[in-house]
C-alpha cells in the first residue's frame, strides 16, 4: 500500500491548479469546493493504481475532475454542462501549463498589488472573497446597493489584473 | 467583456439564476477570446481567494475552528480510507482517553465526525483547532498526551501507541512503556519507551526532550538518541542543547480573559478581532470604571480600552463534581452570550439558563462588549449560579482553572536565594539580610508586636517610609517579583485613592516606562510602570493581613494575593528607574498600616514559588 504522506506530497503541490481547474468547469465557489474533496477522496482510494510512467499526477487528477463533473448525477447538475468537452480539454491544458512558478509569482504581485489599496478597498474583496459575502450584504455593510458593490468590484480586479501584469512582466 | 466579467462573479459567488447561467455558457461559446478571458477570469479570482484565505491567518486569532482548510479535509479522507481498509476487533492493551479540559477539536470515526467519545480507537483521527487542545490519558498510567493547537493526528494501531502526526505538535510526558510509543511524522519517526518530550512537524520535524530519551529516526538508516534538554530537527539532523520552559500544559486556578478590538469592523459578540491583552483573572465579575481593570473611565495610556469598545472574551474550565443540571444566571450591562462545552446557550429574559454539566471540568465562556461605561462600579457582567432553592451564589473561584504551558517554571531553592537581591524582614531592625545594608528610615516609625504575625514595622500613614537602594540596583528593570506581607488600619485615609507600598519617585519617562508604582488604589492591588498598569478587581479589607506579590516577567504584569495569581495582563513594557526603591509610600499617599517580611527578587517565581514565600 502506498504511503499517505506520498500522496500528500504529490496532491499539496497540485490542489491549487485543481482547484481552478474545477472552478472553470463548475463555476461556484461552494459547489468547487465540494466537487475538489470528492475528486481527492476519489484520488485517495485509486492511488494504488496510479502508474506514473503512464500519466503525471496532476493530469491524472484532473481527469478525475473532468470524469466527476460529467457524471456526478447527485451534485453540480446545474453547471455540469457549462463547457464542451473541447473546452474542457482546452480548460485542463490551461491550468496544466500554469506552473507553480507563475502562480507564485502571480500572487506575490497580487498581494503588492492589495497593498496599494485603501482600507475600504481590501476590506470590500475580504467580505467577498475570505468571508463569502453575498453582494447584497457586502451592500448593507457598504451602504450602497448590490449592483454598485458588483460594479466595484469589477473595477477593482480591473486595476489589479493591470498591476499584477504590470510586475510581473518588470 | 465587462457583462462576462459580472456574470462570472455572480456565478461564483452562488448569486447567478438559471437564466444567467445558460448565459454564461452562451457568451464563453462566442469566440476564443471570450473563453480565454473565463479562463484568465477564473484564474484572477482564485487568486484573489488564495489571497483572502491567506489574510485570515494574520487579522482571526481565535475561536475560529479552521476544519475546512484543505490539508485537514484531506487529512480527513486519509483516514476514512484508513478506516475502511484496516478493521480490528481485538481489545487494546494500553487505552486513550480524552480527558475533560479539552477544548476546540473534532474526532473523526469512520468518516464521521463524532462527540462524548472517551477512549480513543485504531483508525480515529483527531483534528485541533486554533487555540484547542487534546490532552490525552494513558488508562492507568500517569502518562498524559497533548495534541497542540492546530494539530492533526490519526491512531495507526489497535494500541493506539503509533500515532501519525500529520501537522502540529505533539507534547507528551510518558511512564515507562513495555512497548514504545511511535509517533510518525512527515519526515521521521520518534521512539519513546518513556520521557517527557514535544515533537512538533510544522514544515520541518522538531524534536525537544525535558526528561529521558527519545530515539529519532529520519528515514531508514539516520537514527539519533536526543536526551533531556536536547533538540533536534530533521533538516540539520544536529543535536542542539535547549534549556528550561515547560513542557506539559498545567492546570491552574483562575478566568483566562481575552479582550479584542476591531479597527475593521463593526464590534459583535461573534465577530474574530485583533487580539489586545490576555490574561488570568480570578472570576467572572467585572464592575464597570476605575473598579476593574482596564475596563475604566480614567484615561491613562492604555485608555483605548476605555474610550472604544472592545470584546470581552472570559474562559474557565469549571470543576463539576457530579453530572448535573445547573441553573445559570447571567448579569450584563450589555448583550452577554454564554457558551458551556462550547455550545451556546440563549438567556432568558432574567438571564437565567439551565445547562446540562458533566462530571469533571467544563468549558465556560461569556463574552460581552467592554468600554465607554461610566466610573459607576456597577456590574459590567457576571455569572452566578441559583440552585434549587433560589439561592443566588458567584461561581466560586476555587473552581474555575485554565490550562497553559507559559507559567513561569518553578526556581529550586538555590535558585531563588540567589535570585533574591532585598530580604527585608522589618521585625527588629532595619537590615537587608540579602546584602547587609540598612535602608535609610524617614520619619518615626516603629516596631510593634502584632498578635498574628509577631514583631512587625508600624507606619503612621502621615511621614512615615523607608529608602532603599535605586530600582536598577535592586533588579527591578527586567524580570522580578517582590513581595510583602501588609496589615492596613485604614484604606485611603484622608480619600486619597492610593495607598503607596513600593515606589520609586517620579521620573519623567527617558526610555521605557519610568516608575515603579505598586500600591493599593481604592482597595484593588494595583501594579505599574507608570503608564502601564495591571489592578485586580479584588478589595482588601482593613485590619487584616495579606500576602502579596507582584511579578513581572516578559511583558507581564501579574498580582498575588496570598499566594493566588488574581490578575495578570500582557504587553506591558519593562522598568527603566534609577531611583531609590520607597517602602510605604506613593508620592505623598503613605500607607497606614503594618508591613513586614519585605522580598524583592529579580526573576521571576512562579505561582508555586510565591504561594510559599
Amino acid at each position: 500500500m502506498k504511503d499517505n504522506t506520498e500522496f500528500i506530497r504529490q496532491f499539496a503541490p497540485a490542489q491549487h491548479h485543481l482547484h481552478m481547474y474545477i472552478r472553470s468547469l463548475v463555476p461556484n465557489f461552494s459547489d468547487a469546493d465540494d466537487l475538489l474533496q470528492e475528486v481527492a477522496a476519489t484520488a485517495w482510494t485509486k492511488f494504488e493504481s496510479f502508474d506514473p510512467q503512464k500519466a503525471e499526477f496532476k493530469s491524472w487528477l484532473f481527469g478525475i475532475a473532468r470524469n466527476k463533473a460529467l457524471h456526478s448525477k447527485r451534485r453540480f447538475l446545474r453547471t455540469q454542462n457549462l463547457l464542451n468537452e473541447v473546452q474542457m480539454i482546452n480548460a485542463e491544458q490551461f491550468f496544466l501549463n500554469d506552473s507553480s512558478i507563475n502562480s507564485d509569482e502571480r500572487q506575490d504581485a497580487l498581494s503588492e498589488c492589495i497593498n496599494n489599496l485603501s482600507d475600504e478597498q481590501k476590506k470590500l474583496l475580504l467580505g467577498r472573497y475570505r468571508d463569502k459575502k453575498k453582494s447584497y450584504e457586502l451592500a448593507d455593510l457598504f451602504k450602497r446597493s448590490a449592483e454598485q458593490v458588483r460594479i466595484q468590484l469589477f473595477r477593482l480586479r480591473k486595476v489589479l489584473k493591470v498591476c499584477v501584469v504590470e510586475k510581473i512582466s518588470i | 467583456m465587462k457583462e462576462l466579467e459580472l456574470l462570472i462573479d455572480k456565478c461564483l459567488h452562488g448569486e447567478a439564476t438559471k437564466d444567467e447561467e445558460k448565459h454564461l455558457q452562451k457568451l464563453i461559446s462566442k469566440s476564443d477570446e471570450a473563453f480565454e478571458f473565463y479562463l484568465q477570469s477564473i484564474q484572477q479570482h482564485s487568486d484573489l481567494k488564495e489571497w483572502a484565505d491567506s489574510q485570515e491567518e494574520e487579522l482571526v486569532k481565535v475561536h475560529k475552528f479552521p476544519f475546512l482548510q484543505w490539508s485537514f479535509a484531506i487529512a480527513a479522507l486519509l483516514i476514512t480510507g484508513f478506516v475502511l481498509f484496516t478493521s480490528n476487533q481485538q481489545s487494546p492493551d494500553i487505552i486513550l482517553k480524552i480527558h475533560s479540559v479539552s477544548t476546540n477539536f473534532k474526532l473523526i470515526r469512520q468518516g464521521e465526525m463524532i462527540s462524548n467519545i472517551l477512549a480513543i480507537k485504531q483508525g480515529d483521527q483527531i483534528l485541533v483547532g486554533e487555540g484547542g487542545q487534546v490532552r490525552l490519558d494513558v488508562q492507568e498510567q500517569d502518562s498524559q498526551i497533548f495534541l497542540m493547537e492546530n494539530s492533526s493526528v490519526n491512531f495507526v494501531n489497535r494500541d493506539c501507541n503509533y500515532i501519525n502526526l500529520q501537522q502540529g505538535e505533539i507534547r507528551a510526558k510518558l511512564e515507562k512503556q513495555n512497548s514504545p510509543f511511535i509517533i510518525k511524522t512527515n519526515e521521521g519517526e520518534a521512539e519513546i519507551i518513556g520521557t517527557e518530550f514535544s515533537l512538533s512537524d510544522k514544515g520541518e520535524t522538531q524534536l525537544w526532550v525535558s526528561s529521558g530519551k527519545v530515539k529519532l529516526n529520519r528515514g531508514q538508516q539516520d537514527s539519533v538518541l536526543v536526551e533531556a534538554g536536547q533538540r533536534i530537527d530533521t533538516e540539520s539532523f544536529r543535536v542542539e542543547e535547549k534549556d528550561g520552559g515547560h513542557i506539559i500544559p498545567n492546570i491552574f486556578q483562575g478566568v483566562e480573559f481575552f479582550y479584542y478590538k476591531s479597527d475593521l469592523q463593526t464590534l459583535t459578540l461573534e465577530t474574530d478581532m485583533e487580539l489586545i491583552d490576555h490574561g488570568v483573572r480570578s472570576d467572572f465579575n467585572y464592575y464597570s470604571g476605575a473598579y476593574d481593570g482596564y475596563v475604566r473611565a480614567a484615561p491613562t495610556h492604555r485608555s483605548f480600552m476605555s474610550v472604544n469598545p472592545f470584546l470581552m472574551v472570559l474562559k474557565a474550565h469549571y470543576s463539576v463534581p457530579e453530572a448535573s443540571v445547573k441553573t445559570l444566571r447571567v448579569k450584563s450591562l450589555r448583550s452577554a452570550h454564554l457558551r458551556v462545552n462550547e455550545k451556546r446557550y440563549d438567556l432568558d429574559k432574567k438571564g437565567q439558563v439551565e445547562v446540562p454539566f458533566k462530571q469533571g471540568f467544563n468549558l465556560l465562556e461569556l463574552r460581552t462588549i467592554g468600554g465607554q461605561e461610566k466610573d459607576s462600579g456597577e456590574v459590567l457582567i457576571s455569572l452566578e449560579e441559583i440552585d434549587a432553592e433560589g439561592q443566588v451564589s458567584a461561581i466560586q473561584s476555587k473552581d474555575l482553572f485554565y490550562t497553559s504551558t507559559k507559567e513561569v517554571p518553578d526556581l529550586s531553592q538555590d535558585e531563588m536565594q540567589s535570585a533574591l537581591t532585598c530580604d527585608l524582614p522589618l521585625r527588629k531592625d532595619f537590615v537587608d539580610r540579602a546584602n547587609g545594608i540598612e535602608v535609610s528610615v524617614k520619619g518615626e516609625p516603629i516596631f510593634v508586636n502584632d498578635p498574628e504575625m509577631g514583631a512587625v514595622l508600624e507606619l503612621n500613614g502621615k511621614s512615615d517610609f523607608l529608602q532603599h537602594l535605586k530600582a536598577d540596583e535592586l533588579g527591578l528593570n527586567g524580570p522580578y517579583t517582590v513581595s510583602c506581607r501588609v496589615y492596613f488600619d485604614e484604606l485611603m485615609p484622608n480619600n486619597r485613592p492610593d495607598d503607596g507600598i513600593f515606589s520609586t519617585a517620579y521620573k519623567k519617562p527617558v526610555e521605557g516606562n519610568s516608575t515603579l508604582v505598586l500600591l493599593i488604589r481604592r482597595g484593588h492591588p494595583y501594579q505599574a510602570h507608570f503608564g502601564n498598569d495591571t489592578i485586580s478587581s479584588q478589595v482588601l479589607k482593613e485590619k487584616r493581613w495579606y500576602d502579596l506579590s507582584f511579578r513581572f516577567n516578559k511583558g507581564v504584569q501579574s498580582i498575588f494575593i496570598d499566594g493566588e495569581l488574581v490578575t495578570s495582563s500582557q504587553g506591558h513594557g519593562n522598568l527603566y528607574s534609577k531611583q531609590v526603591l520607597q517602602i510605604g509610600t506613593w508620592g505623598a499617599n503613605f500607607m497606614k498600616g503594618r508591613i513586614c517580611d519585605v522580598k524583592v527578587f529579580n526573576r521571576p517565581l512562579s505561582i508555586k514559588n510565591i504561594s510559599g514565600l
